[in-house]
């Protein structure tokens, strides 16, 4: 008898199918059911993945026994559907950002809880060895600079017309809210919560000063946690190189520097004081399948108190800040 | 005890930026000479003979390096600054300000730069907040002259909002953010500056007023507007500035706008008021000079400065700023006044300086 999480994938986009791709590599996880609004999708889906159930509707989706759901839609689906959702009753793990905004997220968290469905954000990057790797090291290290970035290495521009991406009303948001959440999270992970400073959102060459304006391509900021200082930045595009077929390189790495030492981690490995110290052969995917066995051991054991769980609203208010002292500079 | 009290006092008004209290505070309290001194010597504040005695050599070398910066003498600003540098010890902290705000006059942009990333890290160290604010200001007076607005907008907000909220000087930072805004196109939000610095400004801080007027002014004439200050803001305009700087620029605009209204005989007479407001500061002055020749179609002459052996730290461990180390500005500084040949030339010049 097959023992294994029986999970339901809500949104097959770009960010569903990567779960799709990642739940090979699960131990303790079978995705059995999936639904998207779209029939190409649903008949992309179907070819490539016949061992799931491609439903048409969520009630479909509910009649299939789901120990948890992920859900994997844009950000804007979630408001109509949210009382649907959590009509399955049972686990979920939601795709980064929580919210649109921290308000949405204080009432996606508080109406789940009422409804006793728990609810975990997806922040992969927690899960990624090297970055657990370098968690390890800096322990009872005095950390002085920390320097997060990551540079999706695009070339389109957010404000490309028709994505839901490009307006703030249906995304929430853009270099912040989407890859800036990962950074900030693991900021977090790493030295725990810091006070913004400053903040700097860009559009292309267009400085965001309020709520009506564009989609952030770039997003900087500056904080301190006691004596730690704290730069992040994240940015759609990136570095101009001549040898990528964007235009941009597609880079992230955290810098550390303590007392005594310096760090870099990417997901490729750390380095200490420039010398290789950790080498990772874990790809992404692993790192996806990684979330989703935490996420299925949580609801084995019924445990929905840990960290990852605790971090999901800190990481949506240092947001919130940003935004806040940019609009309201 | 009272010592100690003192110490701290002082302290907590210049991580404000707030000189005037510490002014106040060492005339008024009986706190003894070297402290004094000490603080006097950390606001620039002139030093009488005996307080001289008190005070280290580096310390003295920064103040003196500062009085020779402020009066336009960058040759002796620099070697004070240097020597207090490779002194070497506790009191050499902030030479590598000095030594920027120097190389910024100069055209020196990369060495100006990489003293201010080498300050940086050990103001944060010692939590020496104003100290950020200025080299961050500093950094982001750089990257305007040197054409990286967006840079220079973060250097500037990183300088206004790491200071504790009621700091001192709030005016010239918002003209400061007006000056980035400018360049990278965003001029509403520019004028909305430069409104909340007049407004902080009033008629109590007047330089930071010129300061804002000639931003204005060398803003509406960017947007082709034919309008001056000096119509709508003349009961600000009654009061001199303290400094000559921002008179000059404000007549170097009024200047430019004469001529395209094609009154020359007014936009020389404006040049040569700018070109005596600008007596201590050579690049401005050459600018004016060579604005000055071409309204009056005389030989241009090739304005000279006096080299100088750029100086750079030994070891920078900045994090923070790592890629802005990156960033090559060797090619950058005055160059383009030297080869410029016409009035167009000398408008886009204007890019150069920190307005």
């Amino acid at each position: 008898m097959d023992t294994k999480i029986r999970l339901g994938l809500v949104g097959m986009g770009n960010q569903g199918q990567e779960y799709l791709r990642a739940e090979k590599y699960c131990q303790q996880v079978k995705i059995i059911a999936a639904y998207d609004t779209s029939p190409t999708i649903q008949q992309k889906i179907s070819s490539n993945y016949p061992d799931i159930t491609i439903v048409e509707s969520l009630v479909q989706l509910q009649a299939q026994r789901l120990d948890g759901l992920i859900l994997a839609l844009p950000h804007h689906c979630y408001d109509e559907i949210w009382q649907e959702l959590l009509a399955f009753n049972c686990p979920l793990l939601k795709e980064k950002p929580l919210g649109r905004n921290i308000k949405e997220a204080q009432h996606f968290i508080n109406t789940a809880k009422e409804q006793g469905c728990p609810i975990q954000t997806a922040i992969q990057r927690r899960q990624h060895p090297s970055y657990i790797f370098l968690k390890d090291q800096l322990k009872n290290q005095t950390i002085t600079e920390l320097r997060a970035h990551l540079h999706l290495g695009f070339a389109i521009e957010l404000d490309s017309p028709n994505t839901w991406r490009s307006d703030r009303k249906t995304s929430g948001g853009g270099a912040l809210l989407d890859s800036g959440y990962h950074l900030i999270d693991l900021t977090h992970y790493l030295i725990g919560q810091f006070e913004l400073i400053n903040a700097c959102l860009w559009d292309g060459d267009k400085l965001i000063q309020a709520e009506s304006d564009s989609v952030e391509s770039e997003a900087i900021l500056l904080g301190r946690q006691g004596s730690t200082w704290v730069k992040i930045e994240s940015k759609v595009s990136g570095e101009a190189c001549a040898n990528s077929k964007t235009g941009y390189k597609k880079s992230e790495a955290i810098e550390i520097v303590t007392t005594e030492n310096s760090y870099l981690a990417n997901r490729e490995g750390v380095w200490k004081n420039n010398q290789p110290i950790f080498h990772c052969q874990r790809d992404w995917e692993k790192a996806i399948a990684q979330q989703i066995d935490d996420f299925a051991n949580n609801i084995t054991h019924n445990h929905w108190n840990n960290r990852i769980i605790w971090d999901q609203l800190p990481a949506m208010q240092m947001i919130e800040r940003a935004y806040s002292l940019v609009f309201t500079a | 005890m009272q010592t100690i009290n003192a110490v701290n006092r002082i302290t907590q008004y210049l991580m404000l930026g707030d000189f005037d209290s510490v002014k106040r505070f060492c005339n008024s309290e009986n706190i003894s000479d070297d402290i004094t001194a000490w603080s006097l010597a950390k606001i620039y504040a002139p030093l009488t003979d005996a307080q001289t005695q008190l005070l280290s050599e580096p310390i003295l070398a920064q103040h003196a390096g500062w009085c020779s910066y402020h009066a336009g003498d960058y040759d002796k600003s620099h070697d004070f600054f240097t020597s207090a540098y490779r002194a070497n010890t506790e009191d050499s902290y902030g030479a590598g300000l000095g030594l920027a705000k120097v190389y910024t006059r100069l055209g020196h942009w990369e060495a100006a730069k990489q003293w201010l990333l080498y300050e940086l890290p050990t103001a944060r160290q010692q939590n020496d907040l104003f100290m950020q604010a200025q080299c961050y200001g500093a950094l982001g007076e750089i990257f305007l002259r040197a054409n990286y607005p967006k840079l220079a907008y973060e250097c500037f907000g990183n300088a206004f909002h790491v200071l504790p909220k009621g700091s001192s000087q709030r005016e010239k930072q918002y003209n400061y953010q007006a000056s980035a805004l400018i360049r990278t196109g965003n001029t509403e939000q520019a004028e909305q500056y430069l409104m909340s610095a007049l407004y902080l400004a009033d008629n109590k801080q007047i330089d930071s007023v010129w300061h804002s007027l000639a931003r204005l002014q060398f803003l509406w004439l960017q947007q082709q507007k034919t309008d001056s200050v000096k119509t709508y803001y003349t009961e600000y305009l009654q009061q001199k500035p303290n400094i000559s700087i921002p008179e000059g620029f404000l007549n170097i605009a009024w200047a430019f706008l004469a001529e395209k209204q094609q009154n020359k005989p007014e936009a020389i007479q404006l040049a040569n008021h700018a070109l005596n407001c600008f007596n201590d500061f050579s690049m401005e002055r050459a600018w004016t000079l060579k604005l000055l020749q071409i309204l009056k179609h005389e030989p241009l002459t090739i304005a000279g400065i006096k080299p100088i052996q750029a100086l750079f730290p030994e070891q920078t461990s900045n994090l923070i700023e790592s890629p802005w180390l990156k960033l090559d500005l060797s090619e950058q500084g005055f160059a383009p006044i030297q080869a410029a040949q016409s009035l167009e030339q000398l408008w886009q010049a204007r890019l150069l300086f920190f307005i």
